[in-house]
């Protein structure tokens, strides 16, 4: 094991990938296991809490899992630098942990539900049909700032500024969870300059209209 | 206190406190508060003031809950996978960019997001001593299940933990016979070896060229000649000299001391203009292949490395004109040569970045005839059934929704057929986003005498 022992981490995963070297895999477990039984912890504990021998099965099952059908999640796997391979574990672990529990819930609740287990709470289709006047007025002013937004940021890095912007101001994100998203590649700073320079640009061109609800748009304009 | 030239707060400062005071209380701040700044200067307290009144009313436009999903959104996991940063960047940042404006995918991003927060923290105390007293901690545990992955249910002693030629040089007799055995086989192989590359340098010079590009892929298309990797990020031109594959560094100085007496002979420079490629030098190469074709026009091989270059300068700088020219080289190539895999392969990524998704699939269905069981073959098997989704996906949406008036003449006839209902509930999201965008402004314009009646009709309908 001690050439192993050796190894990068990038290399050792290559290794592991490409064979069934029981000491090389040995290493593998020894060096990450830490790595793996963090996150399964932590992921576990998002469904209420694991006890231990819960925590070794899934511990295990995230390591069959990367060598299942000839390692294929192993070899999928692309380093960007030399530290990746951690971020990679600590996501096959709490997919795995993931699966297992919805698979549990939905076992619990009889087959066939793991699909509406796995989804966030969603809008009916009728309903979203047949939303409110205040919903569509909504809409379109979300049009219409994009169309805005499209305006001031037209040239090079348009959808990488819009898309910081909508990640802020629909989806909710703060600046630092933007900055965390790898291929952003901006820092907490970056990004918070980049929104503030948008502010500035679209307060300049748009003006809001007052919330239909409050005006009470809805009892006259109803359709 | 950061102040810009005139005493007023810098943008930075003020970027950030703007930040803040998004992830403060739901109740409106007054910006005296916020800053000491802020209280005594009016002009930086208007503009704070003004473009926090901004945020509090794009936030009032979010949607209370989650949305439905939709035929291009991703299975929730590959959202852990995309906060990981495991996905190749140019291919995410299109997820990423539909994640900022979809109701169903924005929330699940911001939940990977904060998942992978807290799984990149630092593990706690508590946390590190539970983990140490799971069975899964203990040497035997881990013992067992690296037999189990691998197979073998029963092993010896650890033998490897002395190397294998420590254990064989403890016999020292063995050892100076078999030292003398392997200097005289190493010299006999390097001098046949080098002989050879004397004899062939241009071969020598592609061979370290595909070593180099296997050894870390940073281009897109293939090389002829280079075995399987998996792309990596390109870094470009800018890439540092040590992370430059030794392999590469040493075909350099090889071209560089051939080309000095072989200016125009199209080998080297092509060797040359992969050298260029694998720096992410897209001019010079496309420089130096052009001249190569020159000297040797009807060479597949140096059309479809031009359509490389082409291809990289294309994504390097933006120029989209490029990835037509790379389209065009490889048609060339494959006229020549029509089952050539490398041109094949190449072709049918560079119709994906032109949208020719057809195009791209015909390529992809022929390469796999070609090379059914290669490593290249897994990747243009998965790259084949993207496009065959796409394509789906495009189909399904290739009928034209109906108008307005065609909608309404369906809903208010005597006996609306039964499929109108299922038409439109097939297809809600896109009615949806049909309404919203054209048939609102239409039924209720600036101007009232323009309203379109049949508009108001198909709302009426949808309301229904």
């Amino acid at each position: 094991m001690a050439r192993y022992a050796k190894l990068s981490s990038t290399e050792l995963v290559r290794v592991c990938a490409d064979s069934k070297d029981e000491r090389a895999w040995a290493e593998f477990i020894r060096r990450f296991q830490v790595v793996i039984a963090a996150a399964v912890l932590k992921t576990a504990r998002h469904w209420g809490e694991p006890s231990r021998p819960q925590l070794d099965d899934l511990i295990q099952d995230t390591y069959l899992k990367l060598c299942e059908n000839n390692a294929r999640l192993l070899r999928s796997f692309q380093p960007r630098h030399e530290d990746s391979i951690y971020g990679f574990l600590k996501v096959v672990a709490a997919n795995v942990v993931h699966d297992h529990f919805k698979s549990a819930l939905a076992a619990k609740r009889g087959a066939g539900q793991t699909e509406a287990i796995t989804e966030p709470v969603q809008i009916d289709p009728k309903m979203a049909g047949a939303d409110s006047f205040n919903a569509v007025s909504q809409r379109i002013q979300l049009e219409q700032v994009d169309k805005v937004l499209r305006q001031v940021t037209a040239g090079k890095d348009q959808e990488r500024k819009r898309t910081i912007f909508w990640l802020r101001h629909r989806q909710g994100l703060t600046a630092s969870e933007i900055a965390a998203i790898p291929s952003i590649r901006l820092t907490t700073e970056g990004v918070e300059s980049v929104l503030l320079r948008l502010a500035v640009m679209i307060r300049g061109r748009y003006e809001f209209k007052p919330s239909p609800r409050s005006e009470g748009f809805e009892s006259e304009k109803s359709f | 206190m950061e102040e810009n030239h005139n005493g007023h707060i810098g943008d930075a400062e003020l970027a950030k406190l703007l930040e803040e005071s998004r992830q403060g209380t739901e109740a409106v701040l007054d910006a005296a508060d916020v800053h000491p700044h802020l209280a005594a200067c009016p002009t930086c307290r208007e503009q704070f003031e003004g473009l926090a009144l901004l945020d509090r009313q794009l936030k009032s436009l979010r949607p209370a809950k989650s949305a439905l999903r939709q035929g291009d959104c991703l299975d929730p996991a590959m959202w852990r996978a995309i906060a990981g940063g495991l996905t190749p960047p140019d291919r995410t940042l299109g997820s990423i960019e539909h994640a900022s404006r979809c109701d169903h995918c924005g929330p699940l991003l911001r939940g990977a997001i904060a998942e992978l927060t807290d799984l990149n923290r630092e593990i706690t105390e508590a946390e590190r001593k539970q983990i140490a007293t799971l069975e899964s901690a203990r040497a035997e545990w881990q013992h067992r299940l690296a037999q189990r992955i691998a197979g073998t249910p029963h092993s010896g002693p650890d033998r490897e933990s002395t190397p294998w030629w420590q254990r064989w040089l403890a016999v020292p007799r063995l050892a100076t016979a078999g030292a003398a055995l392997l200097a005289v086989v190493g010299v006999g192989s390097w001098v046949v070896v080098h002989r050879n590359d004397n004899r062939n340098q241009p071969a020598a010079a592609d061979r370290l060229l595909a070593h180099a590009y296997t050894e870390k892929r940073t281009v897109e298309l293939r090389m002829a000649g280079a075995g399987y990797a998996p792309l990596r990020v390109s870094r470009g031109p800018t890439a540092s000299f040590i992370s430059r594959p030794a392999a590469l560094l040493k075909a350099e100085a090889l071209i560089a001391s051939q080309l000095e007496s072989h200016p125009s002979d199209p080998s080297w420079l092509q060797a040359k203009a992969q050298a260029d490629l694998l720096e992410g030098k897209c001019d010079a190469a496309v420089e130096a292949l052009r001249r190569a074709l020159e000297l040797d026009p009807a060479s597949p091989a140096l059309l479809t490395d031009l359509a490389t270059a082409y291809f990289q300068r294309a994504q390097q700088e933006d120029r989209k004109e490029d990835f037509g020219a790379a389209y065009e080289y490889l048609s060339q190539a494959l006229k020549l040569r029509p089952d050539d895999p490398v041109a094949l392969f190449n072709r049918a990524i560079v119709a994906e970045h032109e949208f020719l998704y057809q195009q791209a699939l015909d390529d992809w269905e022929h390469y796999l005839r070609v090379d059914p069981g290669s490593q290249w073959s897994e990747e243009a098997r998965n790259r084949a059934n993207a496009v065959r989704e796409k394509l789906k996906e495009h189909g399904s949406k290739a009928t034209p929704l109906l108008s307005p008036a065609q909608l309404a003449a369906m809903a208010t006839s005597a006996s609306p057929t039964a499929s109108l209902g299922s038409e439109v509930d097939q297809r809600i999201e896109e009615y949806l986003h049909e309404a919203v965008r054209s048939w609102l402004p239409q039924a209720f314009p600036e101007a009232e005498a323009e309203a379109d009646p049949s508009a108001s009709q198909a709302l009426f309908f949808w309301r229904t």
